[in-house]
C-alpha cells in the first residue's frame, strides 16, 4: 500500500497561566506523535476527553501550528510550508469537524458553501462549480435542491452532510474527521458512518477518523491508535486490536463496550481515579497512577512505543506478552 | 491587588500625558499665528516681535513643548488671552461651583436612581415598570438646552419660584446666602438630574433584569428563599456591579457635563467658562480646562476600576 | 433549483424578529418620517434665509405660520423642516466616519489580536476617556470649522471608538466559530475570510451602536449649534434654538424652543427605539420571552 502520510514526533503544548516567570506552565497536550497514513485507509484516533486527539488532528493540519514535529505529505513536510505554498496544499488534507451547528458559515448557503472551496483554488469556472456542487450534493444524499437553502434550515445529521460535501469539493486524499457523529442521535450516526464508508469507496479518501467511542471506530477503521494524556499507547490493526489487546488502558476501554445482552457475562475493568491533568503529567508511564498492573518501574522509566510485529505498544509490563 | 493599582495608575498617567500632547499639538497646529491672535493686528512688528520673544513662541516646537510641561508640572497654566490673568486662577474660581452643581446631582441621582431601577427591574412588565422605562427612555433623549429652558420658562419667569440665573445674589450673607445659593442651583441639578437619572434608571434596571434570569436566581427561590431576601441578598449586589461603572463614568463627568446647563443658567462654573472662552476665543483657557477635564476623567476611571476588582469576586488578577 | 435568494433571505430570521417588536418598529416609523420630509422639503415648505419680514417677528402658531415666527420674522415651520436635512445629513456622515473608521480596526484588532489589538484598544481607551462634548467644542472652535459636513466628520471622529470596541468583541466571537476554521482548513485566503464570512457574521451587533451613534451625533450637533459654533447659515435645530437664547426671546416665545426640541426629541427616540429593536431581534432569549 502506499504511504501517503507521515507524522513524526508531532508535539503541541500550550502555555496555561499560572506557574512562575521563569518557568511558564505548560499544558502537554500532544507529546512526541507518530504514525503513519496509507492510501485509501481509516486509522481510527481513539482516546478520552483530554487525551489530545483532537488537538493531534488540529495540529496535524496546522490549524494550530505544531510545537515540534514533522508531517509529511507525499513527501513534503507541511510544517514548512508558508503562504500560498501552503494554501495549496490545504486541497488535499481536509477535515470534518464535531459540531454541525457551528462548522456552517450561517449567512451563506449551502451552493455557496461548497462552491468557494473550487473558487478559490481555481479548480472550475463559476458554472463548472454550481454543477459540480449539484453533484456533491447527490453523492452525500442531498437533492441538489437544497443549493440556495441556508444551513438553519437543515437537522444535524443533514448539516453533517453539506460540511462533508464542502471537504469533497476539492477532492482531498485525506480528511481528518473531528469527532464528526458524536454530537448525532444515535440512529443518524449510522447513516452518517455509512456515508463516510460509500465516500471512501467511491472516491478513495484515507481517513483519520477521531472518537472518543471505540464501537464506532470499529466499524469503519482497518487500524486503530489508542491516546491516553497526549500520547499514543498501542498502535495495531483493528483485528489485532480486539482479539489482543496489550496495553491495560487499552483493555479498559474495551471492557467498556455495551453488549447489548443481558446475560453475557462482564468482567469490566474500571479504572481509578481521573485523567491526569496536561500541565502535571506523571512522571514515567503517564498511565502508571491509574494502571492495574503497575510495576516500580513504571514509575521511574518513560516507556518507549515497541514493536511487536506491526502491533505497537507503550507499556514495560506488555514485553512479557509478546503477541504471537 | 498592589501590582494592578499600581499598573492602572501608571495607563492613566501614560494617557493624561498623551492628553496633554494632542492638546499641545492641536493648538500649535492651528492655521493662525497665536501671538496674532493674542495681540491683534494693531500692533507694529516691532512690538509683536518683543511679546513674542518673551513668550517663548518662536522656539523650536520640541523645546516649546518641554516648557510646556515643565510649567503644567508647577500648576502654570499659562495666561488667558482675554481675562490677561492666570487660566489656572481663573479656573480655581470656577472649579468649585461645578464639583458643587454636578457632585449634588450626583448624589441624588444615585439615591433616588438605584432603588427605583431595581424595583422597576425586578418588577419587569408591571404598569409600574413599564411606565418608568417609558418616562426613562424620554429622559435619555430629551434636550438640555430645551429642557432647562422650558424649567427656566415655568419655574423662573412664569411663576417667579426660583432665580433665573447666577450661583447667588449680589449682597445676601452667612446662612441666608447658603440658602440662596440652594435655590439658584435647583433649576440646574433638576435639569442635570432628568438624564443622568434616567441613564441610571435604565442601566441599573437592564442589569437587573439580566441578573435575574440566571441560574443562581431561580436556585435561591426553589431553596425556599423568601422574595426580598433574593432581591436583596443575590440580585442587588451583583447587579451594582454594573452601577458602580456607570457611577464612576458619570463621575468622570463631574467637570465637563455641564456646559449645557451652566450656560442656560449662568452658572458660573467651568462649562460656562469653556463656553466664554469659545465666543473670546481664548485658547490657553480652553487647552487648561481640557486638561483639567482630562486629569478628573483619569482619576475617576482609575478609582472605578479599583473599586470594581475590589467588588467584584470574579475577577481575578494575575 | 428554486429562485435565488435575496439579501433579505439571508437575514431573514432577524427581520421577522424585527417586526414582531413594536418598538423597533415604532422607531422605524420615526425615522422614516423625518426621511420624508428631509426629502420632501422643498414640497412641505419654502427654503429659509435671509430676513424675514420685521413686523411679524416673534409671533404666535398662526394659519399663515404653524410654527409662529423667529426673532427676524422667519417662519419657524420652513426652519423645523429644513432642519430635517442638516440633521439626516450629519446623522449619516458622522456614522459613516466612525464606520470607516472603527469598523476595521474592531475586524483587525479581534481576528489577528496579539500586538495589534494592544494598539488598536489602547488607542480606543485613550479616545473614550477624553470627555467628547468639550473635546468637540474646542476642536470645532479651533478649527473654524464652517461646514456642517466637517461638524458631522469631526463628530464622527469622535464616535468611532465605540464602534471598534463593539467590532472587535463581536470579531473575537465570531473567530472562534468552527466555520472560521472550517475556511482557513479549505484553503480561503485571510481577506475573504475577514470580509465574507467575519464581517457578514459580526456586524449585526454594530448595527445597534450605529443607530445609537445616529442618535447621539445629533444631540451633540445640536449641542454644538446651540453654543454658537458650527455652521452659521444652515438652519439646524440647534441653532434655531441658539436663536432663541441669543435673542433673550425664549422666555417669552415659548414655540421659538418648543418645536425645533420637539423635532430632535423625535429624532434621537426614533433612533433610541430602533435600536432596541435591532437589539430584541438578535436577542434569542428575548424573542422568545
Amino acid at each position: 500500500m502506499e504511504k501517503i502520510l507521515e507524522v513524526k514526533g508531532l508535539k503541541k503544548h500550550f502555555r496555561v497561566k499560572g506557574g512562575t516567570l521563569g518557568k511558564p506552565l505548560m499544558a502537554r497536550a500532544v507529546d512526541e506523535v507518530s504514525f503513519d497514513l496509507y492510501k485509501g485507509e481509516t486509522l481510527g484516533l481513539v482516546g478520552e476527553s483530554g487525551s489530545g486527539k483532537s488537538t493531534a488532528g488540529r495540529a496535524l493540519l496546522r490549524l494550530i501550528e505544531p510545537t515540534a514535529g514533522a508531517v509529511i505529505y507525499r513527501g513534503t513536510d507541511i510544517t514548512t510550508l508558508r503562504g500560498e505554498r501552503l494554501r495549496a496544499t490545504r486541497k488535499h488534507l481536509q477535515m470534518m469537524f464535531q459540531d454541525p451547528y457551528a462548522a456552517l458559515n450561517p449567512r451563506m448557503t449551502v451552493g455557496e458553501a461548497i462552491t468557494e472551496p473550487l473558487l478559490t483554488h481555481k479548480m472550475a469556472t463559476p458554472r463548472e462549480a454550481a454543477e459540480r456542487a449539484c453533484q456533491i450534493l447527490e453523492d452525500v444524499g442531498l437533492s441538489a435542491e437544497y443549493y440556495y437553502r441556508y444551513p438553519h434550515e437543515f437537522s444535524g445529521g443533514q448539516k453533517q452532510r453539506i460540511s462533508m460535501a464542502r471537504s469533497l469539493a476539492v477532492s482531498p486524499e485525506i480528511l481528518v474527521a473531528d469527532e464528526p457523529v458524536s454530537a448525532l442521535d444515535v440512529s443518524i450516526q449510522a447513516q452518517i458512518i455509512n456515508l463516510f464508508k460509500d465516500l471512501q469507496a467511491e472516491h478513495g479518501m484515507a481517513y483519520l477518523f477521531i472518537a472518543h467511542d471505540l464501537s464506532v471506530v470499529r466499524y469503519l477503521s482497518d487500524r486503530i491508535a489508542v491516546m491516553y494524556l497526549g500520547e499514543i499507547v498501542e498502535l495495531a490493526t483493528k483485528e489485532e486490536l480486539f482479539a489482543n489487546p496489550l496495553h491495560p488502558y487499552t483493555q479498559a476501554l474495551i471492557s467498556a463496550i455495551p453488549i447489548p445482552d443481558p446475560t453475557a457475562k462482564k468482567d469490566r475493568i474500571i479504572l481509578d481515579g481521573d485523567i491526569p491533568s496536561p500541565t502535571a503529567v506523571p512522571v514515567g508511564c503517564r498511565f502508571s497512577t491509574r494502571c492495574p498492573g503497575c510495576k516500580p518501574e513504571c514509575t521511574e522509566e518513560h516507556p518507549g512505543l515497541v514493536d511487536f510485529g506491526g502491533h505497537w505498544v507503550r507499556c514495560h509490563t506488555c514485553s512479557a506478552e509478546v503477541a504471537p | 491587588m498592589t501590582r494592578y493599582v499600581l499598573s492602572r495608575v501608571l495607563k492613566g498617567v501614560i494617557t493624561l500625558l498623551i492628553t496633554i500632547t494632542l492638546t499641545f499639538l492641536i493648538l500649535r497646529l492651528l492655521p493662525s499665528d497665536p501671538a496674532l491672535m493674542m495681540l491683534g493686528e494693531m500692533f507694529t512688528a516691532d512690538q509683536r516681535q518683543a511679546l513674542i520673544e518673551r513668550f517663548g513662541l518662536d522656539k523650536p516646537l520640541l523645546e516649546q513643548y518641554f516648557i510646556y510641561l515643565g510649567n503644567l508640572l508647577q500648576g502654570d497654566l499659562g495666561m488667558s488671552f482675554y481675562q490677561r490673568r492666570p487660566v489656572m486662577e481663573i479656573i480655581q474660581e470656577k472649579l468649585p461651583w461645578t464639583l458643587l452643581l454636578m457632585v449634588t446631582t450626583e448624589i441624588l441621582t444615585m439615591v433616588v436612581g438605584i432603588p427605583l431601577g431595581i424595583y422597576s427591574g425586578y418588577k419587569r412588565g408591571t404598569v409600574f415598570d413599564q411606565i418608568v422605562n417609558a418616562v426613562a427612555i424620554f429622559g435619555v433623549s430629551v434636550f438640555v438646552p430645551w429642557l432647562g429652558f422650558t424649567l427656566l420658562y415655568f419655574f423662573g419667569f412664569k411663576l417667579p419660584i426660583f432665580p433665573v440665573g447666577g450661583a447667588y445674589d449680589v449682597g445676601t450673607e452667612g446662612f441666608a446666602r447658603i440658602l440662596d445659593i440652594g435655590a439658584h442651583m435647583v433649576l440646574p441639578v433638576a435639569t442635570l438630574m432628568v438624564i443622568y437619572l434616567a441613564n441610571y434608571v435604565l442601566y441599573t434596571r437592564g442589569s437587573v433584569i439580566d441578573v435575574m434570569e440566571e441560574d443562581y436566581i431561580k436556585t435561591a427561590r426553589s431553596k425556599g428563599m423568601s422574595e426580598r431576601r433574593v432581591l436583596w441578598k443575590h440580585a442587588s449586589k451583583n447587579a451594582m456591579i454594573p452601577t458602580v461603572t456607570m457611577a464612576g463614568m458619570m463621575l468622570g463627568q463631574v467637570v465637563g457635563g455641564a456646559v449645557l446647563t451652566e450656560t442656560i443658567y449662568a452658572f458660573p462654573g467651568i462649562g460656562r467658562m469653556i463656553y466664554q472662552a469659545v465666543g473670546q476665543q481664548d485658547y490657553p483657557v480652553l487647552q487648561g480646562a481640557f486638561i483639567i477635564l482630562a486629569l478628573s476623567v483619569i482619576v475617576m476611571n482609575i478609582i472605578t476600576d479599583i473599586a470594581i476588582v475590589y467588588l467584584d469576586p470574579r475577577i481575578k488578577l494575575e | 433549483m428554486n429562485q435565488r435568494p435575496s439579501l433579505f433571505s439571508k437575514w431573514e430570521k432577524e427581520i421577522k424578529a424585527f417586526f414582531r417588536h413594536p418598538i423597533g418598529v415604532i422607531g422605524l416609523a420615526g425615522v422614516t418620517f423625518v426621511l420624508l420630509v428631509a426629502i420632501f422639503a422643498p414640497v412641505i415648505a419654502e427654503p429659509v434665509g435671509g430676513y424675514g419680514i420685521f413686523e411679524e417677528r416673534l409671533t404666535g402658531p398662526s394659519t399663515s405660520h404653524a410654527f409662529g415666527t423667529d426673532d427676524m420674522g422667519r417662519d419657524l415651520f420652513s426652519q423645523v423642516v429644513w432642519g430635517t436635512r442638516a440633521s439626516i445629513k450629519v446623522a449619516i456622515l458622522s456614522v459613516l466616519t466612525a464606520t470607516v473608521i472603527g469598523v476595521p480596526i474592531g475586524l483587525v484588532s479581534g481576528y489577528f489580536q496579539g500586538l495589534v489589538d494592544t494598539v488598536g484598544m489602547s488607542l480606543v481607551e485613550i479616545f473614550l476617556t477624553i470627555p467628547m462634548l468639550p473635546l468637540i467644542i474646542i476642536v470645532t472652535a479651533v478649527s473654524n470649522a464652517t461646514s456642517i459636513n466637517t461638524v458631522a466628520v469631526i463628530i464622527g471622529l469622535f464616535s468611532w471608538p465605540t464602534i471598534a470596541r463593539i467590532t472587535r468583541s463581536s470579531t473575537l466571537q465570531v473567530s472562534s466559530m468552527q466555520y472560521i476554521e472550517a475556511a482557513r482548513c479549505l484553503g480561503i485566503r485571510t481577506g475573504p475570510i475577514i470580509f465574507k464570512h467575519i464581517l457578514v457574521n459580526a456586524s449585526t451587533p454594530v448595527l445597534i451602536n450605529l443607530t445609537i451613534v445616529m442618535a447621539t451625533s445629533i444631540i451633540t450637533e445640536s449641542a454644538i449649534s446651540f453654543l454658537g459654533l458650527g455652521d452659521p447659515t444652515t438652519f439646524s435645530w440647534g441653532k434655531i434654538l441658539h436663536n432663541a437664547h441669543a435673542s433673550g426671546a425664549f422666555a417669552s416665545a415659548w414655540w421659538f424652543s418648543l418645536f425645533p426640541s420637539i423635532a430632535i426629541v423625535w429624532f434621537v427616540i426614533s433612533f433610541n427605539f430602533l435600536s432596541m429593536g435591532i437589539r430584541d431581534a438578535l436577542n434569542p432569549k428575548i424573542t422568545r420571552a
